[in-house]
């Protein structure tokens, strides 16, 4: 049941945020552009996120490819997350806007937090211990129904 | 499984719904703000951003100064300047402002 909750939380951002960067993609050009990275990079990253963000949520979405979605999901937003402390600790010589989809409308602050939030959800999925089947786990011919 | 099937399809729908009601708006005229603090609260100025190599689609820039920010002023958003004050760039005037400031109480 956790594992569904966590999963689905993570699909519904994937597809949110790859989306809202389609559907307004001149804002997302405009707004890579202005952040303090390389231009090489912005150019990189406006062609490759939205694609790595919708990828991310369909391999999360079927049961086949949901460990390389969850590793997908766990870089992409322990990069974000990086990323968003270093511009709260003033890494980078100026402080852009934080625009993207229903973050646009918070700042900085609740942006990290949010990151923080869901990079530890994907990381305890990711990481938990993979425990042995005990014996009542197990299905017994005895009581299974024939 | 059909059951997973169809959350999963509404999920998906869900995140795509919000995405289109979350665009950005289109032809969104920027203004570009200078401010800083005075006794009086904020101060703002008209400035030309681009002449200070900023580009279109930057909203806010704060410069190392803790009183000073430029930025362009999106109006459907909000910011957070850098004193931790939260504000909504609709709240700043748009009118009766220009280069030699305004005062404007926050």
């Amino acid at each position: 049941m956790r594992r569904r909750l966590i999963l689905s939380l993570l699909v519904l951002v994937f597809v949110y945020t790859g989306f809202s960067k389609l559907f307004g993609w001149d804002y997302f050009s405009d707004a890579m552009h202005n952040q303090p990275l390389p231009h090489w990079l912005s150019n990189t990253l406006i062609w490759s996120l939205p694609p790595l963000e919708l990828c991310t949520a369909l391999g999360l979405a079927f049961t086949g490819t949901q460990r390389i979605g969850l590793i997908s999901s766990f870089i992409l937003l322990l990069i974000f997350t990086i990323y968003t402390g270093a511009i709260m600790l003033h890494f980078f010589p100026r402080v852009p806007c934080s625009c993207g989809g229903i973050f646009r409308k918070l700042g900085w602050h609740a942006h990290f937090w949010i990151n923080v939030g869901l990079t530890l959800l994907a990381a305890l999925e990711l990481f938990k211990p993979v425990l042995p089947r005990t014996r009542s786990s197990i299905p017994s011919p005895i009581n299974s129904p024939s | 499984m059909k059951k997973r099937k169809l959350s999963l399809l509404a999920i998906v729908l869900v995140g795509i719904s919000l995405a289109w009601a979350n665009k950005p708006f289109h032809n969104t005229t920027y203004h570009t703000y200078e401010y800083f603090y005075t006794y009086y609260g904020r101060v703002y100025y008209l400035k030309d951003l681009t002449a200070n190599g900023y580009v279109k689609g930057n909203q806010y820039a704060c410069d190392a100064a803790d009183y000073e920010c430029t930025f362009m002023a999106f109006p459907g958003s909000s910011q957070t300047d850098n004193t931790g004050n939260f504000f909504w760039i609709s709240d700043i005037p748009t009118e009766g402002i220009d280069n030699t400031g305004f005062y404007f109480e926050f």
